[in-house]
C-alpha cells in the first residue's frame, strides 16, 4: 500500500512539474511521468493497481478538449510495458532504460513521426533525460521495496 | 464473471479518462502554483483605440513534440480563437487556438504546426515563418539580401501588420535549393514567459 501511494504521489508531483516548464532543458523536458511508471511497474504486481495509477497519470497528459490520441496511444505503450518487463531477458535496472528508451520512440512513431524524424536529437535528449529520472525512481522503489513485501500479488 | 465485470468497468472508466476533460482546468491551476506563477486575474489595458488583455501562463504542454501554453483568460474574458498573443503589446507569441470558459490554449511560434509569412529587415522581404524547437525562415528570394541581425515582423492577414517576432541569425544559401533560409533568434524564452497579453482588437 505504502508503495502505491508513493508511486501515486510521484506521478502528481511530476505531472505537475510536467505540465510547467521547470526541468526544461535546451526546450527539453523529462517525460516526468514516463520514468515514474516504468519504474514503478516493476514493484507493483498488480494490472488493475497499475491501470489505476496509468490513468492518473492521464490527467496531467490532457492538455486540450476532445479526443486526443496522445493519451490512447500512452495507455496503449505503457500497458504494453507492463507485460514487457516480464519477458525481457535483462536485469530489471536494464529492462527499466531500455523501456524508456522503447517507449518514448514508439510514442512519436505514432503519433508524430514528423517530430521524431526532424528533430532525432531531440528525441534522444528527452530519452537520456528522462532515463536519469528513470534510475532515480527505480533506486527509490527498490529501496523501498527490500524493506516490504509486496501486497499488490498477481 | 466479476472478473468481466470488473473489467468492463475499468474500461469504461478509462474512456471517461481519455474523452473528458474534466480535470484539465484544475491541473493547470495547480502546474501555475508549482512553477510559482501569481494566480492574478487578467487584466484589460487599454491604449488609444486597442485594448489587450494581460493574463498569466498557467501551464504549458506536458511533452516535447507540442508547444502549447494555457492562459487564465477564456470567452468569459473576451478571449476568441485566432486572437493574436504577444509579449508586452508588440513581440508575437502565438495564437489562441481553444478557448473554454476561464481558460485559454495558445499555440506559440515553436510550435512544428506554426507557419505564418513574415517581412524581414527595412526593405520588408517577404519570407515564410517556420515553427518548430528552432524556428526557421523559409522561401526567402535569392536576390533578396538578407543579413544576420535583420528584424523579422509579422505579415499575416489576421494577425496586426508589424508584430516583432525575431532577428535573423544565420543566413543558408545552398546552390541546391531554390530559396535562401535563415535562422530566427526569439526575444524572449517560451519556458519563461509568466505574463502574455492577447491583443483584443
Amino acid at each position: 500500500m505504502r508503495r502505491f501511494l508513493l508511486v501515486s504521489l510521484l506521478i502528481l508531483s511530476s505531472g505537475l512539474v510536467q505540465n510547467t516548464g521547470l526541468f526544461s532543458i535546451f526546450g527539453i523536458k523529462p517525460n516526468l511521468l514516463l520514468a515514474v511508471l516504468i519504474a514503478g511497474s516493476f514493484f507493483i504486481d498488480s494490472l488493475p493497481v497499475f491501470w489505476v495509477l496509468l490513468l492518473e497519470s492521464v490527467i496531467f497528459l490532457r492538455f486540450e478538449s476532445g479526443f486526443q490520441l496522445e493519451l490512447l496511444v500512452w495507455v496503449a505503450l505503457l500497458c504494453a510495458a507492463y507485460f514487457a518487463e516480464r519477458a525481457f531477458p535483462w536485469r530489471r535496472s536494464v529492462n527499466n532504460l531500455v523501456l524508456i528508451a522503447t517507449v518514448t520512440a514508439l510514442f512519436y512513431l505514432i503519433t508524430d513521426i514528423d517530430y521524431l524524424v526532424g528533430v532525432p536529437l531531440a528525441v534522444l535528449g528527452e530519452v537520456f533525460y528522462t532515463s536519469i529520472f528513470g534510475v532515480l525512481f527505480y533506486d527509490i522503489f527498490r529501496q523501498l521495496g527490500d524493506n516490504e513485501e509486496n501486497i499488490f500479488k498477481r | 464473471m466479476i472478473r468481466y465485470i470488473s473489467a468492463l468497468i475499468l474500461l469504461g472508466i478509462t474512456a471517461f479518462f481519455l474523452a473528458n476533460n474534466f480535470f484539465t482546468a484544475t491541473k493547470n491551476s495547480l502546474a501555475s502554483l508549482v512553477s510559482l506563477r501569481p494566480l492574478s486575474e487578467p487584466e484589460l489595458i487599454k491604449q488609444g483605440n486597442r485594448s489587450g488583455l494581460s493574463v498569466s501562463v498557467y501551464s504549458s504542454f506536458p511533452l516535447n513534440h507540442k508547444h502549447l501554453i494555457a492562459i487564465n483568460a477564456g470567452a468569459a474574458n473576451g478571449v476568441g480563437v485566432g486572437m493574436p498573443v504577444t509579449l508586452e503589446g508588440n513581440i508575437l507569441v502565438g495564437q489562441v487556438i481553444e478557448v473554454s470558459e476561464s481558460q485559454a490554449l495558445v499555440r506559440t511560434i515553436f510550435d512544428k504546426d506554426w507557419s505564418l509569412p513574415v517581412r524581414i529587415g527595412p526593405a520588408e522581404h517577404d519570407a515564410l515563418l517556420v515553427g518548430g524547437q528552432n524556428p526557421k525562415l523559409t522561401l526567402i528570394d535569392k536576390d533578396q539580401d538578407i543579413n544576420s541581425g535583420d528584424a523579422v515582423i509579422s505579415a499575416k492577414k489576421d494577425l496586426p501588420y508589424g508584430l516583432k517576432i525575431g532577428e535573423v541569425t544565420e543566413v543558408r544559401d545552398l546552390v541546391a535549393q531554390s530559396f535562401k533560409e535563415a535562422g530566427l533568434l526569439s526575444p524572449y524564452n517560451s519556458k519563461d514567459l509568466r505574463k502574455v497579453v492577447v491583443l483584443l482588437k
